[in-house]
């Protein structure tokens, strides 16, 4: 799991930068729906196409940018937008499934039956959807560590 | 730079993990990817609709019908068609369960579920049900190699449009390994399955653990070749004498056609070979035989043949004419009692083409119908359950074994175990004249068992298909060596039948194949049981064929067929059918219809109680009984012997019953030292240990005085009425602690229930427990334990006369494999009311939904 003493303080200025502006209220959360629709749809689409570390991958994207320091890219404003994204990004195939009358509910009993968890649907699709949030919250922290380290690095 | 470190690995760990997987946690992030992932297998649960399908092979077009619940039928305009769409549509609902089966008879089950089967491998490889197949397949030819042809591609005609749409049953997306192209040796490798668990049993291992343990004389007189009590054999005589057939050296060897030989050596036998010790040698065989019985004991549930409890009837005669005004002249009732399964081990079916039509249970991986009925004649089957498994102990020295006077050269095979999660494993497997060397603990111990025996076993199968009266049924089963079945029949004439085809495989005079034999070459099986002479019979003047797995020959039989040690059924349900299907067929105003059957089916009767309890209840009369002793011995007095789940007293007798045995055998078993641990399916002193029960049967009713009753230090209760008011005393103390105070409370459905686990071992998946009626004597058997999973598989019931043929089935389960489909389990209700349903007619449409598979 990411260490949150890594991760930059919620509206607050990225590791290693002077504070900036926040930007405006409707700004911000244009931001954050743009990076939860993207990281949504790209995760679903990709799921699709069987690149299940599409979550980690947006995760770094979000990762780098908030890092960077970008005007509403925090971890509010990106980091968890994606993670969030990514979860329902995962979920929009199953939906998907679900809507076309396929018998998710008792497939997600025998998934979580062969996983050795709990035979129950919700426990294999909170499994599924937590190991999008992982991957993506993995993948940024990843991304601002290294980031943080370079910048650090840079400054010797 | 922690921060970093930490970001990384973790970061690597999870991609990894997820990617690839690690120790048996399968590569996650694939097989949950919700667009490909094991989330696709739902598409598989979609109740079925009416399609056309496209498909490679097929001649010309193919229709498919299902009824409402699932039961299908398959028409087609040729037989490669339709074995072709048959491998098609068992591959359709049953492609995990096929490839499991192979997987377990290939010695390729730990590559799809770790380090916990390589033991289950290990022991299949050495077995060689690989090897044997190869060899069959070699040997195949006509209708049997062109239908295993076409139905191989069927098989893979779906493998390829799953694998095209991604939509893999959750198996393989969860566990990462996918199936490889069906061969007709695969097929060939799941008949072995079949075999195996029908046929290979461990009756010798478990008898030189018991003699070392009990002596020489208890063993004669506990587990004798004949059984002790009274039984109903199905072929009473007159036998045929004829000298053996003979059979090649090494015919159920399995060795391969290709193999490695080692290089050795020709010479003399080494003087300590020749002058063993012989109580040494009984003591290393002992050793041998638990060592073998513990590698035995790791291999998944059902591997090997434990229970007898399987139903084959046939009545025929004016009781069947006169209740159906002559349009019905026989029945035919048939329940193969097998564990009971997620998915079954069956799958329904008729089958169509130009001379080929036939309907009623199929085996997923295998072409034809193993149970059912065409337009003349309907069959089931039982086990046989003679001796099959003979086992020798070898002097090995290096890669050479001694035998017929001079060292030879072992057969060496190698062979590799990918294991999921963990490396590859190596073994070697060694083979000698007698056969495949299992055990090199203590002794070095080969066996010989009929099912390696190359058996064209398919070719029988399909010739009984399409068999129109006795002689040509009996014809087809010439074919037949293993494993030994008792092929019931009944035809549209009103003729009645059973023959037991296969592989008795007799020893020269002297030898003693209840026990590891020394491979010597002295006691090498030189013969087999002509054909004209297995255990049969037709149109008895009694109208009745009751094959109920008990011993089918009296002892007049001129053969050695095995001991009361070989899982032979104690008798009981067949003595009580034969007992109930008599009282109709031949009182004058009898009457035996379909529901007579059925109601014979779903008997919860023990007959065993209705023996026995006389001589309990008088035993018990004379007791100083306490007040909730005599409740309980109250309960049994008005008790009908029917084990319903409501019954109290059900829960009193059997309780008492498994006391019973313990209070006479146990203290034998206790001074002996036993290892029940070894096997305790075989070795520990319970109801199951069929002998047992028919020893205290015996001596309960004609032998009260028998020494064992006074136990091995000679204090026991020494007499039968002694021990049952002991063994009573302690029932009703056992059943006080576990279901309370109140008798009348200890309903035998709060003791006993039956479960149908999922074939992955995967909890959620299976049906049950539910609490349940029944126990291993009754006809409704329920076996394996107090929440039982072996029994009845399928039930059917024909009735045959100048109309023809009319079938009507049921099993517990449905004809898919995914557990998201409603015909997962759709048939375990009816199943478990007792309740049929028409076995859908060759040639007919099945059902409102239907497939058309163009070519």
């Amino acid at each position: 799991m990411a260490d949150p003493a890594a991760l930059p303080v919620p509206g607050g200025p990225a590791p290693g930068r002077s504070a900036e502006p926040r930007p405006a209220g409707r700004a911000r959360v244009t931001h954050r729906v743009a990076a939860f629709v993207v990281a949504a749809a790209a995760c679903g689409l990709l799921a699709w196409a069987g690149v299940w570390f599409a979550p980690f991958v947006f995760g770094v994207a979000a990762g780098a940018l908030s890092a960077r320091g970008l005007r509403g890219t925090g971890l509010r404003g990106i980091v968890l937008p994606v993670a969030v994204g990514a979860v329902v990004g995962w979920a929009f195939p199953v939906w998907v499934l679900a809507l076309a009358g396929q018998p998710i509910g008792a497939t997600a009993r025998s998934i979580a039956a062969l996983a050795g968890i709990p035979p129950y649907a919700g426990v294999a699709v909170t499994a599924v959807l937590l190991l999008a949030a992982l991957q993506a919250l993995c993948g940024a922290w990843l991304a601002l560590s290294v980031y943080r380290s370079a910048l650090a690095f840079g400054r010797r | 730079m922690i921060n970093v470190a930490a970001a990384v690995v973790v970061s690597a760990l999870l991609l990894f993990v997820l990617g690839f997987g690690y120790g048996t946690i399968p590569a996650l992030g694939p097989a949950l990817d919700p667009g490909r992932g094991a989330w696709t297998a739902s598409s598989g649960g979609q109740p079925v609709t009416s399609q056309r399908l496209t498909i490679s092979g097929l001649d010309a077009p193919v229709t498919v019908s299902f009824t409402s619940q699932g039961l299908a039928s398959i028409n087609a305009g040729s037989t490669h068609d339709l074995f072709l769409a048959l491998g098609y549509v068992h591959a359709r609902f049953r492609l995990s369960e096929m490839d499991a089966e192979r997987r377990l008879g290939e010695g390729r089950l730990a590559q799809l579920a770790g380090p916990s089967d390589v033991a289950s491998d290990q022991f299949e490889l050495k077995l060689g049900l690989l090897r044997t197949a190869r060899n069959e397949w070699a040997h195949t030819t006509g209708l049997a190699r062109a239908a295993l042809l076409a139905y191989a591609q069927g098989v893979n005609d779906d493998i390829a449009q799953v694998r095209a749409a991604g939509n893999w049953p959750a198996l393989f997306t969860m566990s990462g390994v996918y199936p490889q192209p069906w061969t007709p040796v695969d097929s060939l490798v799941i008949q072995g399955v079949l075999t195996q668990e029908l046929d290979y049993t461990t009756g010798a291992l478990d008898y030189a653990v018991l003699a070392k343990s009990l002596g020489a004389a208890n063993m004669t007189d506990w587990f004798p070749v004949l059984p002790k009590n009274a039984q109903q054999p199905y072929d009473p005589g007159p036998y045929v004498d004829a000298p053996l057939t003979p059979v090649a050296a090494g015919f159920a060897s399995s060795v391969p056609r290709t193999s490695t030989v080692a290089s050795a050596t020709t010479g003399t036998v080494t003087a300590g070979a020749k002058s063993r010790d012989r109580s040494d040698q009984s003591g290393a065989t002992a050793v041998a035989a638990a060592s073998l019985l513990d590698q035995i004991s790791q291999l998944p549930a059902g591997s090997i043949h434990h229970y007898p409890d399987s139903n084959a009837w046939a009545v025929n005669g004016p009781a069947v004419s006169n209740a159906n005004g002559g349009q019905e002249l026989a029945l035919l009732g048939g329940d193969p009692h097998l564990p009971q399964t997620l998915p079954s081990v069956w799958y329904e079916v008729a089958l169509s083409a130009p001379g080929y039509q036939v309907a009623g249970v199929s085996v997923p991986g295998l072409p034809g119908i193993l149970l059912g009925h065409n337009a003349h004649i309907a069959w089931s089957l039982t086990d046989t359950q003679n001796s099959a498994t003979y086992y020798y102990t070898e002097d090995v020295k290096g890669d050479s074994y001694y035998t017929d006077g001079a060292w030879r050269p072992l057969t060496v095979v190698h062979y590799t175990i990918p294991v999921r999660g963990a490396a590859t494993q190596h073994m070697t497997v060694k083979i000698t004249a007698q056969g495949p060397i299992m055990n090199q603990v203590g002794q070095t111990m080969a066996v010989d068992w009929m099912g390696n025996a190359p058996s064209d076993d398919l070719g029988a199968l399909l010739a009984v298909n399409q068999a129109t009266d006795f002689s040509q049924f009996k014809a087809a089963l010439a074919g037949w060596h293993a494993p030994t079945q008792n092929f019931t029949y009944a035809d549209t004439a009103g003729n009645i039948g059973v023959i037991a085809p296969g592989y008795y495989p007799q020893v020269p005079a002297g030898c003693t194949p209840w026990e590891p034999m020394p491979g010597t070459g002295a006691c090498d099986i030189d013969g087999v049981i002509p054909a004209a002479a297995v255990p049969q019979a037709y149109d008895p003047p009694g109208h009745v064929i009751a094959d109920d797995n008990q011993r089918p020959v009296t002892s007049a039989y001129p053969y050695y067929i095995g001991t009361a040690l070989d899982f032979y059924d104690p008798g009981y349900r067949a003595y009580y059918a034969h007992q109930a299907l008599s009282a109709q067929a031949q009182s004058p105003g009898g009457s035996l219809t379909p529901a007579s059957i059925a109601a014979l089916q779903n008997s919860v009767t023990d007959s065993l109680a209705g023996r026995v309890l006389p001589s309990v209840l008088s035993a018990l009369s004379s007791a100083g009984l306490s007040g909730q002793e005599a409740q309980a011995a109250a309960l049994l007095r008005s008790w009908n012997d029917a084990m319903q789940p409501t019954s109290a007293a059900a829960s009193v007798w059997w309780t008492f019953w498994g006391d019973y045995l313990t209070t006479v055998f146990q203290p034998w078993w206790v001074a002996g030292k036993v290892p029940v641990g070894k096997d305790p399916t075989d070795l520990k002193v319970t109801p199951g240990l069929a002998p047992l029960d028919e020893d205290l049967e015996a001596w309960t009713l004609g032998d009260q005085s028998n020494a064992a009753f006074a136990g091995p230090s000679g204090h026991g209760p020494n007499t039968a009425r002694a021990a049952i008011v002991a063994a009573f005393k302690t029932a009703v103390t056992h059943l006080s602690s576990q279901l309370g105070g109140a008798p009348a409370t200890w309903t035998w459905g709060r003791l006993h229930s039956r479960s149908f686990p999922s074939i992955t071992g995967a909890n959620g998946l299976g049906y049950g427990p539910r609490a349940a009626g029944g126990d291993p004597f009754t006809e409704d058997a329920a076996d394996g334990g107090m929440d039982a999973s072996t029994g009845p598989s399928w039930r059917m019931i024909a009735a045959l006369g100048p109309d023809g043929v009319s079938a009507q089935g049921v099993y517990p389960g449905g004809q898919s494999e995914n557990p998201a489909s409603p015909w997962y389990t759709n048939l375990v209700p009816l199943w478990w009311d007792g309740e049929y349903l028409p076995v859908p007619e060759p040639g007919a449409t099945a059902g409102p939904t239907t497939w058309r598979l163009d070519g």
